[in-house]
Order: structure tokens, then C-alpha cells, then sequence
């Protein structure tokens, strides 16, 4: 009569069919909410839809999509700026595609930057692609193959925090050198 | 009934959501704040603070956070508070955290730790549109 919007009283008969019925020995203490762990699962991709905002930092082994507005340092495998959204903070990541704004330093072993994209903050790369009609302000370099730039992401998190400070002061230093469009 | 209740029921249901659903993936981790009047699906690592308009924790996320949001639905790991209209908690739940709620449903089996503080629909209906209003 109190719950009527879902099937739990139709279920509680017999055992979950996705769970082993093992029984649980009597003594056993209750079990509080372990302290949460990073979930080990298989590397999926996380969405930050348009409307949402993410304050803080982004760690993932999977890809990430961001839609709306993140302002933090970015971990991934894969990274997505759509067009319309905002990154504030240092990316590090395997592979980005940037169609919205960065502002921050982007480190990336393969960048492609579209028309409609936009960074403000330095640019650490191994291959790149700049579409005409993108917008880059701050240095671009090269890194050398297996060093640096990207690589574990996860181990990066820590340090990138610290270059993510450092990287807003840059635009600024750099003095607003716009660069051309080209590979 | 009304009459019987005095006031009018007030509008309980959430606003259209600003945008598609938003999801944090099995394998990914935010430490900050999340928020935006979206629907949000967590399956990763999340610690913080989470407000939304519905937040669904999946049975792999591990949430050390407050969750606020019209509807929370929770079958994973909670550490922290919720605060919502109506909250869910399935089976495969384990949650240490107070539940501030108006409707609360917790299936057999769930493992529910904390305060279950029940405010009256208005109450709550409240602090869930001042949540979507604010950025």
C-alpha cells in the first residue's frame, strides 16, 4: 500500500537470479558500507551531459565525454570537449578531441582540435590535428614518443592537480600568441 | 481526503531536465562537486557532493558523498547523506548514510545504515526546487 511504484514485493520470494545463494553464517557482522574503492571494472565511458557540472577532479581508465562544463584536471584513456561545453584544468589523457573550449594545458598523444574548438593554455602532443577555424592560445610542443605528454593517467592525477594551478597563469605569460592552423 | 488534510497537495514533480543523462562511468572517479539539473547515473567512484534531479547509484559505484536530488535510487555503496523526495534502496544497496526523505522503499536484503529523518511533502518538495534553481 506505502510502495506501489515497483516490483519489490512481487521478487521477494525466491533468490535474486544473478546472485549466488550462498548462506551466510550467522555470526558474521552486519556489513557496514566498506570504504568505498574505485570500482575495477571494465573501463566504460563516463558522460558529462549538457547541464551538468563538474567541480572537482576527473579520473577515469575509460573515455569521457564532457557536454557540459567541467572545471578540474582531466585523467582518461579518451577525452570528448563537444561542442558548447567547457573544460577548466589541465587534461591528460591518450587521445582528445576538442570541439569545445579547454582552458588549461592539454596533454595528449593524439590531439584533434575542430573548427569549432577552442584552447587557451599550452599544448603537449605526439600527433595532432588542427581543423581550420580553431582557435589556440598558448604554446604547442611536441613530445617524444613514450615520454611525458601522455602515458599512465591515472599515476598523473596527483601531479596534474599541481600543473593545473600553474596553467591558468600561463595564457597570460605566453602573452596570447595565437597560432596558425597547422599540423 | 483533502478536505479531510486542509492543504492542496503542491506540485511534486520534477522540472524537465536541462539536458541528456550524464553518466560516470565503472572505472571512473570524481572527487568535487557534481551538480546541474540533469538525470545522473553513477557507476564508478564518486566523492563529494552530488546534486542532480534524479541520481541512480549503480551496484559498482562507491559513493562517499551527499547526494541531493528529486529521486535518489541506490543499489550500490553510500557512505555520506542523501537527501531526497523519494528514495530507493534495492537489494544489493549497503549504505551508511542519512536518509532525509519523504517516501523511503527499502527492499529485502538492503543493508541500510543511519538516520531516516522523514520531512512532510512540502518539506521536502521544497529543498528539492531550491536544489534545482541554485548553480
Amino acid at each position: 500500500m506505502f510502495n506501489k511504484n515497483n516490483e519489490s514485493t512481487i521478487k521477494r520470494g525466491g533468490p535474486p537470479p544473478g546472485q549466488p545463494t550462498v548462506a551466510q553464517p550467522a555470526v558474521a557482522p552486519p556489513p557496514v558500507a566498506p570504504p568505498p574503492e574505485p570500482a575495477r571494472g571494465p573501463a566504460e565511458a563516463s558522460v558529462i551531459n549538457r547541464g551538468l557540472k563538474v567541480v572537482g577532479n576527473l579520473v577515469s581508465d575509460g573515455g569521457i565525454e564532457v557536454s557540459g562544463t567541467v572545471e578540474g584536471d582531466i585523467s582518461s584513456a579518451t577525452l570528448t570537449v563537444s561542442e558548447g561545453a567547457t573544460v577548466k584544468g589541465t587534461i591528460n589523457v591518450e587521445s582528445a578531441a576538442i570541439l569545445g573550449r579547454v582552458e588549461g594545458e592539454v596533454r595528449s598523444r593524439a590531439v584533434r582540435i575542430a573548427a569549432t574548438g577552442q584552447v587557451v593554455g599550452d599544448v603537449k602532443y605526439e600527433t595532432m590535428a588542427i581543423e581550420e577555424g580553431a582557435e589556440i592560445e598558448g604554446r604547442i610542443g611536441k613530445v617524444a614518443q613514450g615520454q611525458d605528454g601522455a602515458g599512465a593517467p591515472a599515476r598523473k592525477a596527483a601531479d596534474s592537480a599541481d600543473a593545473g594551478k600553474r596553467a591558468s597563469a600561463t595564457p597570460a605569460a605566453a602573452g596570447g600568441s595565437r597560432a596558425a592552423a597547422k599540423p | 481526503m483533502r478536505l479531510l488534510f486542509g492543504k492542496k497537495r503542491k506540485k511534486e514533480s520534477p522540472p524537465p531536465p536541462a539536458g541528456g543523462p550524464s553518466v560516470i562511468g565503472a572505472g571512473a572517479r570524481v572527487d568535487g562537486a557534481l551538480f546541474g539539473n540533469v538525470d545522473l547515473q553513477i557507476d564508478g567512484a564518486v566523492t563529494g557532493e552530488v546534486r542532480g534531479r534524479t541520481i541512480t547509484v549503480d551496484p559498482r559505484a562507491a559513493v562517499e558523498a551527499t547526494l541531493k536530488a528529486w529521486a535518489v535510487d541506490v543499489a550500490g555503496a553510500v557512505r555520506g547523506r542523501i537527501e531526497a523526495l523519494n528514495v530507493n534502496v534495492a537489494r544489493t544497496a549497503v549504505i551508511d548514510a542519512t536518509i532525509v526523505h519523504h517516501r523511503l522503499s527499502i527492499e529485502d536484503g538492503a543493508v541500510v545504515k543511519g538516520l531516516k529523518p522523514w520531512h512532510p511533502v512540502g518539506e521536502m518538495t521544497r529543498r528539492c526546487e531550491s536544489l534545482s534553481g541554485a548553480k
